[in-house]
């Protein structure tokens, strides 16, 4: 409960001494690398993103919808537990089918020391379409991650906002490899071994506080979490925060993250993430 | 109920349901009124003719 608004603190304060900042929006997933101090390393392969182009605010520079080196598992060469299927990218608003899904994508100006309010309905996120997709797995990779120089002392984290309404909701995972074409690789340790099984500890959000008062973690988060609206607002209006421990990972020069979703047994389970964030703090 | 989208218009009735062919609005007496987007699923799909009950506006907004 408390490491959340304790991290988020220090998140806060590290915001204004980072040294490089890159916003990459890739369409559907906002994703934030931040190195602070002299760790400003981290991002020697961030090139290999491709378009890097200024996307016209503040710091931020985008991928563009279809990036070319965050992968989903229609590329067959993703060969953990024969993921066949892929995210799907929406540009913003509901997911089509009823009963499932956010009402709009995370409000990206929120950051991860803010809330899970919605955006507005051209804000975009990632999501597993689960009409005619039921049982299926699907999975994302992020380009190759240099963490070379971060320091001993750092904490390295993955911020994610996810969201799962839908009465027959699945489970989302993520792992990390250093192996480009399997989320079961087990070089780095930190791999999935089965649906349910093995990759990294996830800390989120499982309540409607919308705050991060209350905390679980697990290997998956599993079945529908938003069943109630914040406030006045309605049960899919509102994004949670998920932290992932990465300082195992420090030194490490070729990480590759995955976001794994099994969708539920019926239409009813959407998963979605939005705003991706790798921060480094010292 | 005014629309908070066009402000002009005003919130009716209506329901978001899953056809054969689409996702659509349609008003209370299940005439059509919009197609959200057309889509691939089986005819025999459990989602087919699945339905939630909205307000929506001529000007295309709606609302659960």
């Amino acid at each position: 409960m408390a490491d959340i608004g304790k991290v988020n603190g220090v998140i806060a304060a590290n915001l204004g001494i980072v040294n490089g900042v890159a916003i990459a929006n890739i369409g559907k997933v906002n994703t934030i690398i931040k190195a602070s101090g002299t760790a400003t390393t981290f991002l020697t392969k961030q090139a290999s993103w491709g378009n890097t182009s200024a996307d016209g605010t503040s710091g931020i520079f985008g991928l563009g919808r279809h990036p070319t080196n965050w992968r989903s598992s229609t590329d067959t060469v993703y060969s953990l537990i024969s993921a066949t299927r892929s995210w799907t990218s929406d540009t913003g608003g509901t997911t089509p089918s009823g009963g499932t899904g956010p009402s709009a994508g995370h409000d990206s100006s929120q950051g991860i020391d803010g809330d899970g309010r919605e955006g507005a309905s051209t804000d975009d996120y990632i999501y597993t379409e689960a009409s005619s997709q039921f049982n299926k797995r699907m999975l994302l990779r992020t380009p190759e991650l240099d963490f070379t120089d971060a320091l001993d002392n750092d904490t390295l984290k993955l911020y994610f906002w996810f969201h799962m309404h839908g009465s027959n909701m699945g489970a989302l995972g993520v792992s990390a490899t250093s192996n480009a074409t399997s989320a079961g690789d087990n070089g780095l340790s930190k791999h999935f071994t089965s649906d349910t099984a093995g990759g990294l500890t996830i800390v989120f959000w499982d309540t409607n506080d919308d705050d991060g008062s209350s905390t679980a973690s697990g290997v998956r988060i599993t079945g529908e979490q938003q069943t109630e609206g914040h406030g006045n607002t309605t049960v899919d209006a509102h994004w949670r925060l998920a932290s992932v421990d990465l300082t195992d990972l420090a030194g490490e020069s070729s990480v590759y993250l995955w976001f794994f979703g099994k969708t539920g047994g019926s239409f009813r389970s959407d998963m979605c993430i939005d705003d991706v964030e790798v921060v480094g703090e010292e | 109920m005014s629309c908070p989208n066009c402000i002009s218009g005003s919130l009716s009735n209506g329901k978001y349901i899953c056809t054969t062919e689409d996702y659509r609005v349609v008003d209370s007496s299940d005439d059509l009124v919009w197609i959200i987007v057309t889509h691939d699923i089986p005819n025999d799909n459990e989602e087919i003719n699945d339905y939630e009950n909205i307000k929506y506006c001529i000007c295309k907004y709606w609302e659960k």
